[in-house]
């Protein structure tokens, strides 16, 4: 008897726990509430929570959104794990994704992604955004911001060296390199701050090589084969960071450290060079107001590259699994590709420049911004935006930073040459992709 | 015999329906993920797409520099922590087995506590302590030893040197409980004797004390060396396999592989199983040349 009843006890607590799972998941469907996984605080964090604050003003009073600040590396490792597993509970409705691993993603989980090619009006869009995020002609990412890069650098700094404005001008990273040693030698202050671990690629390389218009393999190319011995562009540019380097310019943060924003904003390391999505960090060293100021891209000498050229950026996703998939969509549309304002307020707070197109005509670009001199940042930077060459990424950007970053050092230690490092990527990348 | 082959079959089959719990639970939680990672190492995968490739993935290995550098780290950090440790963690534990010492208690606990913190929480505050402004780089410039910050994590000799720093720090502790329930099961009645006959302190210990510990030797080392070839939550955290994969190591690359770069699953469940291979067979050289003639 006894056991029997224990038995019964049990059966009956393990079928209440079992009802009371999905009791609650669609209790909370009634009010209106999207998860979303973003990273960067004072970025895109802070414009999704302005979203939501028009989508309820735009009559969704219920509306909540709960965002949660997932950095961009586990955003990747979490989906994965989940798509391979098939267990898609845990998954939020929105993601960010970067552009530049956009494509691998996209196609490494064909079907995971929600379809939106029919749900919003895509033509609105800068176009080299919208190629980031299209696999055969759908559509899967709603993109966000601009990417557009600059030179960022301190105004105080270069002059205590000697220098102006001016020397800035249409300035190559070997000219950089020269300032740089003067600016160590004169003022103890470091010149520029990456880690050739990690990201180094991401911001160092990545820009110069969309700035040649070209890209590391051609993405058309169903193997995506490189060839990096032959790349004039990687060749040069990692002299220029071995200069960089080994003349003790470097600020030698980690790069996932708080410390690298830290020196930055504290007024450490002179040059910044990044992308418009980077101004939001150095102004919330609001003591550094006016001291900053920004200079179009450095170029290279020998290779042939542009001022102009973009450093990241990234798009919202919706996940297939989710169960609000309507209210996510309907809730980007409403939002982020139809209201002008909400694209006004986010600009205006969080200096996040879009790519929608219809955004692009309001007047506060053309406010001039009292940290950077009172110069107009975001028109600026929109217009350098324009002539940005296009180049499509392909599947394998994200492999080709791996592979770059993790054989800097030995080139910069002289434990082999160029020709030796560039083999050594070429024979990393190869075996990555 | 006769009594035996009568008795009914739900009796003679008993053991079997008793245990069928747990032989479920072991089939499918440890045998299964066992052999099906067996046949994934045949198999090449790009996120959800995969194709069988036989042995490729075996030999691709050979051919994956960044593979044969982590390799090499294992190796490295393989013949550098482990002997290191474990000397330190003999002596530690004969210095406590020492006569009339006194706080015998609070050594020994402050010597085993970092055992038993987090890997996770040891290795951030480890981080933390030898960032480019961190605790150490000011120490060491507050006392005069520096000029400039040492560059920890993006030099490579000198990253190599904090991990292994880090590992003694975490797991010499654990070893030196070991040495020190060894020391105690040896009587101490044949080092005093061998002193009254003229035998000096440190011959006593290297002829007398360390061949009676060697069953203990040879477990610690067994263990140390599994565990540096598994090593994966330091180098998370500390270093992510930087600067220049300088600390990679092959789990850490396993991981990379399956969930950072294009998802090959099936090459990372390869390169588990040679590290599987090197394990046994490191394990087993051990043993051997370990053995009492």
């Amino acid at each position: 008897m006894n056991k029997h009843v224990v038995l019964a006890v049990l059966m009956s607590a393990v079928c209440s726990l079992s009802a009371a799972l999905p009791a609650a998941a669609s209790s909370s469907a009634g009010e209106e509430s999207l998860t979303v996984w973003c990273w960067d605080e004072n970025f895109n964090i802070a414009a999704m929570k302005t979203a939501e604050k028009y989508y309820k003003e735009a009559g969704h009073e219920n509306f909540t959104l709960n965002i949660v600040n997932t950095a961009e590396e586990d955003i990747q490792t979490k989906i994965s794990t989940a798509f391979s597993a098939g267990v898609t509970d845990d998954l939020p409705d929105i993601i960010l994704m970067g552009d530049s691993w956009a494509n691998m993603y996209l196609q490494n989980f064909e079907g995971c992604f929600a379809d939106l090619t029919d749900q919003i009006d895509f033509s609105e869009f800068a176009q080299y955004k919208v190629s980031c995020f299209t696999v055969n002609d759908r559509v899967y990412g709603i993109p966000f911001d601009s990417g557009s890069a600059g030179l960022f650098y301190r105004k105080d700094i270069l002059e205590a060296a000697g220098y102006s404005a001016e020397d800035l001008e249409n300035v190559t990273w070997e000219r950089l390199v020269e300032i740089g040693k003067d600016i160590r030698e004169k003022t103890g202050k470091y010149v520029i701050s990456f880690d050739p671990n990690s990201s180094c690629s991401f911001v160092l390389m990545d820009s110069v090589m969309q700035a040649s218009g070209e890209w590391f393999y051609d993405a058309s190319d169903e193997e995506q084969n490189a060839d990096f011995a032959n790349n004039a562009v990687v060749r040069e540019m990692s002299m220029i960071l071995k200069e960089f380097w080994n003349n003790d310019l470097v600020y030698r943060s980690e790069s996932r450290d708080a410390s690298s924003v830290g020196a930055v904003q504290e007024g450490e390391v002179a040059f910044v060079p990044n992308a418009i999505w980077y101004a939001p960090t150095l102004m919330a060293a609001k003591d550094a107001s006016g001291l900053w100021d920004y200079a179009p891209f450095p170029v290279l000498e020998e290779a042939d590259t542009s001022p102009y050229t973009n450093i990241g950026g990234s798009s919202w996703v919706i996940l297939e699994s989710s169960k609000q998939k309507e209210l996510a969509i309907d809730f980007m549309k409403t939002i982020w590709a139809g209201n002008t304002d909400f694209y006004d307020d986010i600009l205006l707070n969080q200096a996040a420049v879009s790519t929608w197109l219809p955004a692009s005509g309001s007047d506060v670009y053309n406010a001039p911004n009292e940290f950077f001199g009172g110069k107009a940042i975001y028109a600026d930077f929109a217009s350098w935006g324009e002539f940005i060459p296009s180049v499509a990424y392909g599947t394998n950007t994200w492999t080709v930073n791996n592979a770059i970053d993790s054989n800097l050092i030995d080139y910069f230690d002289d434990v082999v040459d160029l020709d030796g490092l560039m083999n050594n990527i070429q024979a990393t990348y190869d075996s990555l992709k | 015999m006769t009594g035996k082959k009568s008795r009914p079959t739900h009796i003679r089959t008993v053991w079997f329906r008793l245990s069928l719990p747990m032989i479920i639970c072991v089939a499918s939680f440890m045998l299964y993920p066992f052999v099906y990672s067996l046949v994934l190492s045949f198999y090449s995968h790009k996120g959800l797409a995969s194709s069988f490739v036989g042995a490729g993935n075996y030999v691709k290995m050979f051919h994956d520099p960044t593979f044969v550098k982590a390799l090499g780290n294992n190796l490295l950090f393989l013949a550098i922590q482990v002997p290191l440790m474990l000397v330190l963690a003999l002596f530690l534990a004969y210095l406590l087995e020492t006569k009339d010492l006194k706080w015998v208690g609070f050594y020994r606990t402050a010597l085993f506590l970092p055992c038993v913190t987090s890997l996770v929480a040891y290795s951030l505050v480890f981080r933390t302590m030898f960032q480019f402004d961190g605790l150490v780089n000011r120490l060491l410039k507050a006392m005069g030893f520096i000029s400039a910050p040492l560059p920890w994590f993006t030099s490579r000799a000198l990253a190599r040197a904090v991990v292994i720093l880090a590992l003694c720090w975490r797991w010499t502790g654990y070893n030196m409980m070991y040495y020190i329930a060894g020391l105690q099961n040896i009587s101490k009645e044949l080092t005093e004797a061998a002193m009254i006959d003229g035998c000096s302190r440190l011959n006593a210990f290297i002829r007398i004390v360390i061949p009676q510990l060697k069953p203990v030797i040879v477990f610690t080392s067994v263990t140390s060396t599994i565990g540096t070839l598994q090593l994966f939550d330091e180098i998370t955290m500390l270093t992510e396999g930087g600067p220049g994969n300088g600390t990679m190591t092959v789990s850490y690359y396993i991981y990379k592989q399956s969930f950072e770069l294009n998802n090959n699953y099936g090459y990372s469940a390869a390169m588990s199983w040679v590290i599987v291979a090197i394990v046994a067979l490191l394990s087993l050289i051990q043993l051997r040349v370990t053995r009492e003639e």
